[in-house]
């Protein structure tokens, strides 16, 4: 279910007014479960099943962990959540390389089984519970509470359907101490309504509208445009896929709110980094803390020399990218990054111009260039059309470029991106009732200016 | 600050409404391929006369080139770019309009049919909240709205001159690719087959049928003459359509140098000289 759809908005008006009708404040948690049941179920019900027993699992085995504090259930524990991905998500890949199946084979079958939506979020927090649970981060003690309220509270956890299908991952040290009863009367509406507003601008204005046009980023269209329509292409889409997913993020958290949730920040204007490093604690900051805090600082960090902190970053930023997808492109792009951050950090140091704006500027739009280049690998599945941009970008220049509609919306739609940005960065206080004129603007062209409803990027993972 | 902020969207909502009511622009400049399409489609459900269209021209972006100014007003262009003409027959279905004569042009059965396009229409809910709030219809969008008045303003020239050689021989290149590509053997007979059905229910009801195809550079022409699809589309629908009862064939004009703006679709001029010979049918 979409959330910029109408059987979601009557699911959330619908839950909404059960979940705070006094009578059943008891309840609540059912509510929301029975919610999010609904909304995953929407389009596929069978793909429920699995996220049934994906959590089944991880709530036996926290449970296991939480009486009997066994290194032997944590392994367990990780290496279910870790099949259960590579089944859905990489076992397509690996027996097309490794493995001929035949196709009248029931393993054929099942790994042509299209991707679990949300499998790669749900699998990782499933992770996190087991892992919290056995450090102790994540308060299961369970001195008063029985196995069966522990299934509900994990299934609410996993299943809390703002999240559920792109994040924010959430930890379990910080949702489970939140699962009380939630009143109507303690609603932030405040931070619930900028955040939807801001959330559905971002998606149905900003990238609704680009991906009408970054379409051509698509083999053989980009083959005959001038290399400058190419670079705003490129452009667009790094605008479009930052105002999606952020603007994902910002629905998710708003919903999580309205609800009495407080859902982690996923997006910190990222588009303003000065280093790579930087970036990642801006970009995808669900994802970032969690592969740090699950595999960087397990792998050893940076506690044994500056080859195994290269190796750890690099390692952590392929396995970052294939986290994505089954693919080269994929692994490519987390190569990218990790090769940049390992580069960044070989050349560190704290030479005198570090605090001058122009060098910052210089090394922020650095920054944003190689980023941007890297999502090529993200928007074309074939590596080999990647490259085959990249070449038309640079050896196009002799096609004459005209300034038209595509180039000017390209540059239009991105304007709200940049300024939102911008804003940021020179601290740029508004006042509330400035806020409050934004704020109507923005839900002005959400109606009157919304692009052709489109997926969310980041549902594919 | 919510209830004031709610409260400026619904005046910003209401004086753009008014400003709607009293504006009009002669042709609406869509920004992207698909706004282009439902800005048609929208168009003829919304803003057209059925008492006052006799004849419909269905098809794809090569026959949408048939401006409304060449046209009389009698003749109305529902030919979508992007789509193919199952996909305006579908659309006039929906309508419940029942014209005279129906022009069909043959040159696209390569495409999947635009189910989300459809299913928006089929749709009653949506069909009639943006029958009843104009701000919600494709051409009435905002930064749409504002390039038409700048374009207006300025009398921007949108003729675009005839292809040059170095982008017709890419064209052609992509073309002979696609052309010689069997797997669209399958889609070609769905999509023939759905035509058909469609167009022999009209027929049923007197309604005339012309089939034409529309004219391309002659060097592309040849590209296609050659091409296995192309062979295996003209007797296809050689079979499917030839002696039924009111659905004729236009011949093809070869009597006219036609220029394109990329090997594919007319300039204005070759547009309007098309025109001319087509509704002589």
């Amino acid at each position: 279910m979409l959330f910029n759809s109408y059987p979601f908005l009557f699911l959330v008006l619908l839950t909404f007014f059960i979940y705070y009708l006094p009578v059943f404040t008891k309840i609540q948690v059912y509510i929301l479960i029975a919610a999010s049941f609904v909304f995953y179920a929407y389009h596929a019900p069978y793909l429920l099943f699995l996220l049934i027993i994906s959590i089944l699992f991880n709530s036996i085995i926290s449970w296991s962990i939480s009486i009997e504090l066994s290194k032997k259930i944590v392994v367990l524990g990780v290496v279910f959540n870790l099949l259960l991905l590579f089944f859905f998500k990489y076992s397509s890949l690996f027996f097309s390389v490794f493995l001929e199946i035949k196709t009248d084979n029931l393993l054929y079958y099942l790994i042509n089984l299209p991707l679990p939506i949300g499998i790669s979020f749900y699998t990782f927090e499933g992770i996190s519970l087991v892992v919290d649970t056995f450090r102790g981060t994540k308060k299961t003690s369970h001195s008063n509470k029985s196995l069966y309220n522990h299934i509900v509270e994990t299934t609410h956890f996993v299943s809390f359907f703002p999240h559920l299908i792109a994040g924010p991952i959430l930890k379990a040290h910080v949702f489970y101490p939140q699962i009380k009863p939630k009143f109507f009367n303690k609603i932030d509406w405040y931070n619930v309504y900028r955040n939807l507003v801001i959330g559905f601008f971002l998606k149905m204005v900003v990238a609704d509208n680009l991906k009408e046009f970054t379409n051509y980023i698509a083999y053989p269209y980009f083959t005959n445009l001038p290399s400058l329509t190419l670079a705003f292409l490129l452009f667009g889409y790094s605008i479009q896929i930052f105002a999606d997913f952020a603007g994902y993020s910002l629905i998710a958290i708003g919903l999580g709110r309205l609800f009495g949730y407080d859902l982690p920040q996923n997006f910190n204007f990222p588009y303003i980094s000065k280093s790579f490093a930087e970036f990642w604690q801006r970009w995808h900051i669900s994802l970032s803390t969690w592969l740090k805090e699950y595999l960087y600082i397990p792998l050893g960090g940076n506690r044994y020399g500056s080859f195994r902190t290269y190796l750890n970053l690099f390692l952590v930023m392929f396995l970052g990218g294939l986290w994505h997808g089954a693919g080269w492109n994929y692994a490519v792009w987390g190569m990218v990054h990790g090769g940049a951050l390992v580069i960044e950090r070989l050349f560190k140091n704290d030479n005198k111009t570090k605090s001058n704006f122009i060098f910052k500027t210089i090394k922020t739009l650095i920054v944003f260039a190689v980023v941007t280049i890297a999502w090529l690998f993200f928007k074309l599945p074939n590596f080999g059309h990647s490259l085959l941009f990249l070449k038309h970008l640079f050896s196009n220049s002799n096609i004459p470029f005209i300034l038209g509609i595509r180039e000017v919306c390209l540059s239009i739609f991105s304007i709200p991106v940049i300024a939102y940005h911008l804003l940021f960065l020179f601290n740029f206080r508004l006042s509330s009732k400035l806020d409050g004129l934004i704020l109507s603007v923005l839900l002005f062209l959400i109606f009157v200016n919304s692009g052709f409803q489109g997926d969310f990027i980041y549902f594919q993972f | 600050m919510i209830k004031n902020s709610i409260l400026y969207t619904l005046c910003f909502l209401l004086a753009y409404s008014l400003f709607l009511r009293f504006t009009h622009f002669d042709r609406v400049v869509a920004l992207n391929v698909q706004q282009s399409k439902y800005i048609t489609v929208e168009n003829f459900l919304y803003h057209s006369n059925p008492k006052s269209i006799s004849s419909i021209i269905i098809g794809s972006s090569m026959s949408e080139k048939l401006n409304p100014k060449f046209l009389p007003n009698s003749v109305y262009n529902l030919s979508i770019s992007g789509a193919m003409a199952s996909t305006g027959i579908k659309i006039i279905e929906l309508s419940g309009h029942k014209p005279k004569k129906i022009y069909v042009e043959l040159n696209v059965f390569t495409r999947q049919e635009d189910s989300i396009l459809l299913n928006s229409l089929n749709s009653p809910l949506i069909r009639k909240q943006k029958e009843f709030i104009p701000f919600l219809q494709e051409r009435n969008q905002f930064f749409v709205t504002l390039l038409n008045a700048l374009t207006a303003s300025f009398s921007i020239n949108k003729n675009r001159p005839p292809v040059s050689s170095q982008v017709l021989l890419n064209t052609q290149s992509d073309y002979l690719k696609k052309q010689n590509d069997s797997s669209n053997f399958e889609l070609i007979n769905q999509n023939i087959a759905l035509l058909s059905a469609a167009l022999k229910n009209y027929s049923k009801q007197n309604v005339q049928i012309l089939l034409f195809r529309m004219p391309v550079e002659k060097s592309t022409l040849e590209i296609l003459n050659n091409s296995t699809r192309l062979k295996f589309e003209r007797s296809l629908i050689k079979k499917t359509f030839s002696n039924l009862p009111n659905i004729s064939f236009v011949p093809e004009d070869n009597g006219f140098n036609y220029q394109t703006t990329d090997g594919i679709h007319l300039t204005n001029e070759s547009a309007k000289h098309f025109a001319d010979y087509l509704l002589k049918y």
